[in-house]
């Protein structure tokens, strides 16, 4: 069978196996192993053990828990809740102020996670009743927080660019720089959309009657929280410090941070009790468990591809297209869009990385500018059906929130990281500037 | 037509030698026209570089090339080819290569489930931004990463400090202090741009303690299907292979020194003196552990040191 | 699209007698082998900022931190597995049999978990093979530390071997 045809054959298998709602980890590795057993014969089976233990064994990779660990504790400090509360008292008198301080929320609180459906639901938890609460569409108070989420993977420190940094044998250090002034555009973006979509669904959220004594009292609980938030930020701009500083590994820096933002959860926030403690290491288990293993299962899909010689069919056939670099970007963009659908955004980099980078680089793109465009296409994928990470998280938080206006109202969302990816496209800068300037 | 597959780490088609090696061995053989045909899948793109040796001896891989020290888990006797001032320099290694030493290790291959189909010694240095290696006085007091176990312990018995990490951290470890001096194949140590770190490099010339072998090899279930017209054509093209290598192994050596001295690093040798005293720290050291924990160990490295 | 509902605990009703008293144990088992990985997890951080210490403030040989965080990491993602089966946690798309409904729903929910048993079978048989092979031929890891490999990879095998228990547990349970 011709590698074309067999790709094409693992691809409908993959897609039917996803369907009928095998958990995604087990179709992709399910799939991959009759691929594998299929074209080679038994011995793919019996020395599978390996082949799986040897797919996500790599030190790269033990920042992935750490960094959802340090996400963890802070989650389940009141954190969340204090930094919601100093931003309301900025920004409660501003049109559309709650929402926008969501985002804002959502930003700060991505740069201490390194995971999207962690941030979503670290501010959700607090935003979106409080929201609802003070009338804001059911649509706005949603999708602000799906996609305000979506930031985690963007704002350093991020799941998916050490993925990225693993596959590509780039710098992750570098990686992370180049996400930061995307991320605050984005973040720019999502701020300007929501104030009209507020406009436009009747002027909700406009600002709020406060009382003098209420101001005063505000601004004493607004420093006091500021207080609180302060050394959790120090520690990620520690970390990142250490990271562009190349004093450290990432992984050395995600086993310092948590390390660091557990003990700051027992000192700031008397976190001692077993309980609480439990449930930051219930919470970093269950979801990196969860991510580790689809990488996994993404690392063994890939090397089945790679086996069946699809990958190098595919990148060679690319490679001779003869199209403006442009054209090609965009068709790569849609690509990833499609992928970033239906797969979690780690599945999407584990399997289309080794395709990818080549033609990247032959083409002419920064490896680093190129990082931050999948993200942004991959946060598309996290606030899209059928499978959209952050979308879950909102019904899970807000189940009376019907789907049809979760849709609808991340939607507009989704356009503006379209918008970011056009602008990133017409100034590169934004993402290179930082880690040139920064790290040479 | 039977297609082989072909796996190593290196970058593919970047001129790097290990990779021009594997190339050259399919091309031989495809012209051959032996009803074979070698796949290359270079940069690890199949099997990463620690499974290669397994995926052979399962015959999962049919050809790879890859440093044998990383199987050292597996046969323990392969460490003795990551093993401090057991080759010394180019043209002893070319003798070395028909010493009973590898016929020995060749052993161990074979019962492990392969063949070796092209022998090939990689040199290497080492470097430092706080004193010149020379002695194993040099080292004391520094912090150094070594490439394998055998190194690790040579140092830290003269008197370093030893941290781990992969050859692509050693830039960022320079830079900041975290490593004062370092030891990897000149390859490495032009591509990954130590010279922008260090003062002073320590060149392989006629006393190098850094050597590793770095074979292609076929597995064996492999070769039992493949018939005498095949098994030949593959063997001859192993011959081009390695003859290519040792052409261009002393011409990665030079292009180390070239590269480091035009960007301003003062580049020693280690004398025979300075040989000598290593070889007897190591006695003490990883050639005693290497010894005690490997049932024909010290047989191995007298069979190495016999070699003139 | 019903994945990662932040529910914890098994939901539905369950059966009684043998069925339960099983579903009972497995149940227990794999929030044991979590709390085990929690503590590998720990251990983990704690051994990178001990390396971070010993190499960054001490300036002493680090020899055998990274592999042992690689491990522990490694195996806490393994023996984590289960758990997150039993919470639900492993995400999947039920869209399409959510949208059929009845027992279109049923049939495909049900094939797509054998599928999934049928993976943890593959991978418990590889995975005990693996340790088999590693403890029987005596292999090590092949570095300084050199720790024997069987080891290591042992948490696999016994995570695969739960994950196929608890899909058993699951099918008891009914209600796919
Ligand atoms: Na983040
Ligand atoms: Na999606």
């Amino acid at each position: 069978m011709d590698p074309l045809t067999s790709g094409l054959l693992v691809v409908i298998g993959l897609f039917v196996l996803m369907a009928i709602g095998t958990p995604i980890a087990f179709a992709l590795g399910g799939i991959s192993l009759i691929a594998l057993v299929a074209s080679r014969g038994l011995p793919e089976l019996t020395y599978f053990g390996e082949t799986f233990y040897e797919s996500i064994a790599h030190f790269g990779f033990v920042a992935i828990p750490m960094f959802i660990m340090m996400g963890a504790a802070v989650a389940s400090s009141p954190t969340g809740r204090d930094l919601y509360r100093a931003l309301d008292v900025w920004l409660g008198r501003v049109p559309a102020g709650l929402a926008v301080s969501n985002i804002g929320a959502c930003s700060i609180f991505a740069a201490l996670s390194g995971s999207s459906p962690a941030t979503c639901a670290a501010i959700g938890k607090m935003g979106i009743p409080e929201m609802r609460q003070r009338g804001y569409p059911d649509g706005v108070a949603a999708g602000c927080i799906a996609a305000g989420g979506t930031l985690g993977i963007l704002i350093p420190p991020s799941v998916t660019m050490i993925v990225y940094g693993i596959a590509t044998e780039t710098s992750i250090g570098r990686l992370f720089m180049a996400g930061v002034f995307p991320g605050f555009m984005l973040a720019g973006l999502f701020i300007v959309w929501t104030i009209i979509a507020c406009r436009i669904s009747g002027g909700y959220g406009g600002s709020v009657k406060a009382g003098v004594n209420q101001v005063a009292n505000n601004v004493r609980a607004n420093l006091d929280a500021i207080r609180r938030v302060l050394p959790f930020l120090a520690v990620v701009l520690g970390i990142l410090f250490t990271l562009y500083g190349g004093v450290a590994t990432p992984s050395e820096a995600a086993g310092a941070g948590a390390f660091l933002c557990i003990l700051l959860a027992i000192v700031i926030y008397r976190m001692w009790d077993r309980q609480r403690l439990q449930l930051i290491f219930r919470d970093t288990l269950r979801e990196s468990v969860m991510i580790m293993l689809i990488i996994a299962a993404a690392e063994i899909f890939a090397f089945a591809l790679s086996s069946l010689f699809i990958t190098q069919t595919l990148a060679e056939a690319i490679a001779t297209m003869e199209v403006n670099r442009w054209v090609l970007m965009g068709i790569i963009n849609v690509f990833l869009l499609v992928a970033g659908f239906f797969l979690p955004p780690v599945a999407v980099i584990v399997m289309t990385a080794p395709i990818l980078m080549p033609i990247i680089l032959n083409a002419g793109f920064d490896p680093y500018w190129f990082a931050v465009i999948l993200t942004i296409n991959l946060e598309i994928g996290l606030i899209t059906p059928p499978v959209g990470l952050n979308l879950f998280i909102i019904n899970g938080i807000a189940p009376e929130i019907s789907l049809r206006d979760i849709l609808l109202g991340s939607l507009p969302y989704a356009l503006c990281m379209v918008l970011a990816i056009i602008i990133l496209c017409f100034f590169p800068g934004i993402a290179t500037w930082l880690p040139t300037t920064m790290m040479g | 037509q039977t297609t082989l597959r072909a796996s190593h780490q290196w970058p593919g088609g970047q001129g790097d030698v290990r990779d021009e090696m594997v190339q050259i061995l399919a091309r031989e053989v495809a012209e051959a026209d032996v009803g074979l045909e070698v796949q290359v899948y270079p940069g690890a793109s199949l099997f990463g570089p620690k499974e290669q040796w397994g995926a052979i001896a399962q015959g999962r891989l049919d050809i790879t090339a890859l440093p044998l020290d990383y199987a050292s888990g597996r046969h323990p006797e392969f460490s003795a080819t990551l093993m401090p001032g057991l080759v010394r320099n180019h043209e002893r290694a070319e003798r070395l290569n028909d010493s009973r030493f590898m016929d020995m290790i060749k052993d161990v291959i074979n019962e492990g489930g392969a063949r070796v189909l092209a022998d090939a010694w990689l040199a290497g240095a080492f470097a430092s931004n706080e004193r010149c290696i020379t002695s194993p006085d040099s080292v004391e007091g520094q912090t150094m990463r070594a490439a394998g176990p055998a190194f690790d312990e040579l140092l830290a018995a003269a008197g370093a400090s030893i941290a781990s990490m992969p050859s692509s951290e050693i830039y960022s470890a320079m830079q900041t202090g975290v490593l004062t001096g370092a030891n990897t194949s000149s390859g490495s140590f032009v591509s990954y741009r130590i010279y922008e770190q260090v003062t002073c490099l320590t060149r392989p010339g006629e006393n190098a303690l850094w050597f590793m072998y770095e074979p292609i090899l076929i597995s064996e279930r492999t070769w039992q299907r493949l018939n005498d017209e095949q098994r030949e054509a593959l063997m001859d093209a192993g011959q081009v292979a390695e003859e290519y290598f040792a052409a261009e192994a002393a011409g990665l050596d030079e292009t180390l020194v070239d590269v480091f001295s035009e960007n301003g690093v003062e580049v020693v040798g280690m004398s025979s003196e300075d040989y000598q005293a290593w070889l007897e720290l190591a006695q003490q050291s990883s050639y005693q552990t290497f010894a005690d924990n490997v049932p024909n160990g010290q047989e191995l490295i007298d069979a190495a040191l016999e070699v003139e | 699209m019903q994945p990662s509902k932040s529910s914890n605990g098994p939901a539905t009703a369950t059966p009684g007698g043998v069925a339960a008293a099983y579903i009972r144990l497995i149940d227990r088992l794999s929030v044991t082998t979590a709390v085990i990985a929690a503590g590998l997890l720990i251990s983990g951080v704690v051994v990178v900022c001990q390396m971070i210490f010993v190499r960054y403030i001490l300036n002493q040989s680090t020899v055998w931190q990274t592999e042992y965080t690689i491990y522990s990491i490694t195996g806490a993602m393994m023996l984590g597995a289960p758990y997150v089966l039993l919470t639900k946690g492993h995400v999947a798309v039920t869209a399409l049999p959510d949208f059929l409904g009845g027992r279109a729903r049923v049939i495909m929910l049900t094939i797509g978990r054998l599928v999934g048993l049928g993976f943890c079978l593959a991978l418990t048989y590889a995975a005990w093979y693996y340790v088999y092979e590693a403890w029987h031929l005596g292999w090590g890891t092949g570095t300084v530390w050199n720790p024997p490999l069987w080891i290591p990879i042992f948490p696999m095998a016994v995570a695969a071997t739960l994950l196929c228990l608890q899909y058993i547990a699951e099918f008891l349970r009914g209600a796919p």
